[in-house]
């Protein structure tokens, strides 16, 4: 590879300006730190204002930490009594990850397995593209593909009475459409990383594709898979439109992925988009939820990360 | 310690291996190959089944989305009436938003980028140990930033751009700052447009031109007009029952239960900011106009948007930085470059082309964000595009979900044209990010 002459770099390094340059080099790096320092800044100010607000929160009458942590029962706006008990809503946003988990762990992982170990290159190359255009889809159309195609769908095959209008079920399946992608993607580059030397062993014994795949490939990328899947889930926690717009708006606790349930995202678009007066007690419990939404999938994004840091250092 | 050991049954083979070295014995082989051959089946069917969820999903819309889909989509405001519904204010809020979304995401996560991976510190000395530290927490933090939810994002937003801390006002003023109810006082009249719908049919729609006086209503102030519904006597004798929805003077809706009405207000009508600590500088009917505290206006948005889209900009920038082979930078640096000489004129240059893809993937993902924007600016009627950084906004996701959460059925074709014209964008973008990376390896090669 020939590149051509660069006359400017030449007449950069030259002595000539070398207070000038140096000066610029300490101004640019200072620079430099204060903009990274912005990131550590930015992590700072979400914990320093879900903290100072929540706080604020626990202080308002109707409201006790006990009561908030411990109790099932969630019924803010509805006149007379309010009572603030984050589990209904932990509840829906349990419930609409776990239905998005059962779709999107296996069939992501299988996809993956398949375009890793079996695919064939054309394949391949048609397929990735197909999973980067599913991942840059945005969310708002996911809900609007779950209320407009999933659950006319779920009312037809188990019956009219017993699916709600609204379900978690169905937001569940979309939100399991959309972290498709991102299980799949991340396992098949863990998957990727396996050394050919494991597969070609394998192969030598007499191995099957299934048995190098499920005995060698998959056990030996675990860690990225479970990464993958740690990520995947944490994003469907903090999944908001899907849920806004087809999980419902009624909170309680309950197992059926049929009914409506109301998730702790769903409860904040609630009160943003509705009618609820800044500093009242409804709008300032968005804060508290908030932080309870933002420990959980921090400490899954953190412990996902450190695992998929673990796998990664094993192959490099 | 030893003898907890010693007395631990005598080691078996590990399974694993075993059951590996009994895969060579042909005791089972026709039924090693049909499990391959089921595996392989079950694989096919299964990313047959993600491919035709693509194929629904984008079917599913296209045939929901066509009829509305017409020139008057793309020029018209959102309207009650399906056919006459469109989607102008929300694309030209969504450019503002994301464009400037990006002049304030761009340079910070490039620099970020930079110091991550061409200002590795080198420790030893006390001050170069703590820029270690601080260094590879910075990259830890960044990748952990990534997987906060964006809906927490927005939060942040709400409380540090749109009523910054109300610092300059209560919140609650701060957040309906604008909302200068205000004009609506008994006996104070303002230029405005009445438009009168009926609730059911979406048939008669009269616009009522001139200038329009509040005779009566029961508002006294902002909080209260946002909660309750009032009763408003116009003064050509009407009466009108409703809440005021808006946050911003600009646009006030009535929504009583049998009539609804707007009444839009010019800037210009804007007579006095309910925060009396709010900052302005400027004419709010010009380009150059700032207030403080921002409020749900095209900037705080921006700003949002940019905390949720830094941490995708960083990692980009820093594995297209990471691919630039070490020798251009030892190159430049044996012709006694500076760092910053090394990095402005050879590094940046060759990594630019990752940067760019990355970035244009950035601005797809701001483009389809809608829950941040959503705590932010909160859902307006808006009928025009912004004005300046102060204005407030619609966006296409926005849009989009306020369509898709209405219960008739022509709102979701309604929604689903809009859908099909975000996806467009969404679908040129990556065009034109393969486009760049396509570009790049023809020129490494």
């Amino acid at each position: 590879m020939s590149r051509p002459f660069r006359r400017d770099l030449l007449s950069a390094g030259r002595a000539r300006n070398h207070a000038w340059a140096y000066r610029t080099e300490s101004l640019i790096t200072a620079l430099l730190i204060l903009l990274a320092a912005f990131s550590i800044f930015t992590t700072f100010a979400i914990i320093a204002v879900l903290l100072a607000e929540t706080y604020r929160f626990f202080l308002m009458p109707d409201v006790t930490v006990g009561e908030f942590f411990f109790s099932g029962k969630w019924s803010p706006l509805l006149g007379g009594e309010k009572h603030f008990g984050i589990w209904p809503l932990m509840c829906g946003t349990f419930l609409v990850t776990a239905v998005s988990a059962v779709l999107a762990l296996p069939v992501g992982l299988v996809t993956a397995v398949y375009l890793s170990e079996y695919a064939p290159a054309k394949l391949r190359a048609v397929l990735k593209p197909v999973l980067e255009i599913l991942a840059g889809i945005p969310t708002v159309v996911y809900g609007f593909f779950a209320l407009t195609v999933i659950t006319p769908a779920l009312k037809g095959l188990l019956g009219d009475q017993s699916v709600e209008g609204y379900n978690a079920l169905s937001a569940g399946l979309a939100v399991g459409i959309m972290t498709l992608p991102i299980v799949c993607s991340l396992s098949e580059d863990a998957l990727q990383a396996v050394p050919r030397a494991l597969r070609e062993g394998a192969f030598a014994t007499g191995a099957t594709k299934f048995d190098v795949s499920v005995k060698v490939v998959i056990p030996a990328a675990l860690s990225g898979i479970i990464a993958s899947y740690l990520l995947a889930i944490a994003r469907a926690v903090g999944e908001t439109m899907i849920v806004a717009l087809a999980a419902g708006g009624l909170a309680q606790l309950t197992a059926n992925p049929l009914n409506q349930v109301q998730t702790m995202t769903g409860w904040m678009v609630q009160i943003f988009l509705g009618d609820a007066p800044a500093d009242g007690v409804e709008y300032t419990s968005c804060y508290a939820v908030g932080a309870v939404l933002f420990v959980l999938t921090f400490a899954i994004t953190v412990i996902g990360n450190r695992v998929l840091a673990r796998f990664r250092e094993e192959y490099d | 310690m030893s003898s907890a050991i010693s007395n631990l049954p005598p080691p078996e083979p590990a399974a694993g291996f075993g059951e590996l070295a009994n895969c060579g014995v042909p005791r089972s082989a026709s039924w090693r190959t049909l499990k391959n051959r089921i595996f392989l089946g079950i694989c096919i069917v299964v990313t047959a089944i993600s491919v035709l969820l693509l194929v629904v999903l984008l079917g599913s819309i296209v045939l929901q989305g066509t009829k509305y889909l017409t020139p008057s989509f793309f020029n018209n405001p959102p309207s009650r009436k399906p056919a006459l519904a469109g989607f102008m204010p929300a694309i030209w809020g969504s450019v503002w938003v994301c464009f400037f979304c990006m002049v304030i995401a761009l340079p910070m996560g490039v620099g970020t980028a930079i110091f991550l991976e061409e200002y590795k510190p080198r420790g030893g000395t006390l001050w170069g140990g703590l820029l270690k530290r601080g260094h590879s927490f910075v990259q830890l933090n960044i990748r952990n930033l990534a997987g906060v939810p964006s809906i927490v994002y927005g939060i942040i937003g709400l409380t540090c751009f749109v009523r910054m801390f109300g610092v300059f006002g209560s919140p609650n003023v701060a957040m309906y700052d604008s909302m200068r109810v205000l004009s609506l006082k008994s006996g104070e009249s303002v230029q405005a447009t009445l438009v009168e719908e009926t609730d059911t049919a979406y048939s008669l729609m009269s616009p009522l031109k001139g200038p329009l006086t509040i005779a009566k209503s029961d508002v006294d102030s902002a909080r209260e007009v946002y909660v309750h519904t009032h009763h408003f006597e116009l003064a050509d004798g009407r009466e009108v029952e409703g809440k005021l929805r808006s946050m911003d003077g600009t646009l006030i809706s009535i929504d009583p239960g049998a009539r609804k009405a707007n009444i839009e207000f010019k800037p210009s009508d804007v007579r006095a900011y309910a925060s009396e600590n709010a900052i302005r500088l400027g004419n709010p009917d010009t380009f150059f106009f700032l207030r403080l505290p921002l409020g749900g206006s095209v900037l705080a948005g921006a700003l949002t948007l940019a905390l949720v889209v830094l941490p995708t900009i960083i990692i980009a920038a820093s594995e297209a930085l990471r691919a630039v082979p070490n020798s251009l930078r030892q190159g430049a640096f044996a012709l006694g470059c500076t760092r910053w000489q090394v990095v402005s004129k050879t590094v940046l240059p060759s990594a630019l082309p990752g940067i760019m893809t990355g970035s244009i993937l950035a601005v797809s993902r701001a483009i389809g964000e809608a829950a941040p924007l959503l705590v932010v600016g909160g859902f307006l009627f808006i009928t025009f595009a912004p004005r300046n950084l102060m204005s407030d906004f619609a966006a296409m996701p926005l849009q989009i979900y306020n369509w898709a959460q209405r219960p008739q059925e022509e709102f979701h074709q309604v929604a689903a044209s809009g859908i099909l014209v975000l996806l467009s964008v969404l679908l040129v973008f990556n065009f034109v990010a393969i486009l760049v990376r396509q570009l790049f390896q023809r020129k490494l090669s």
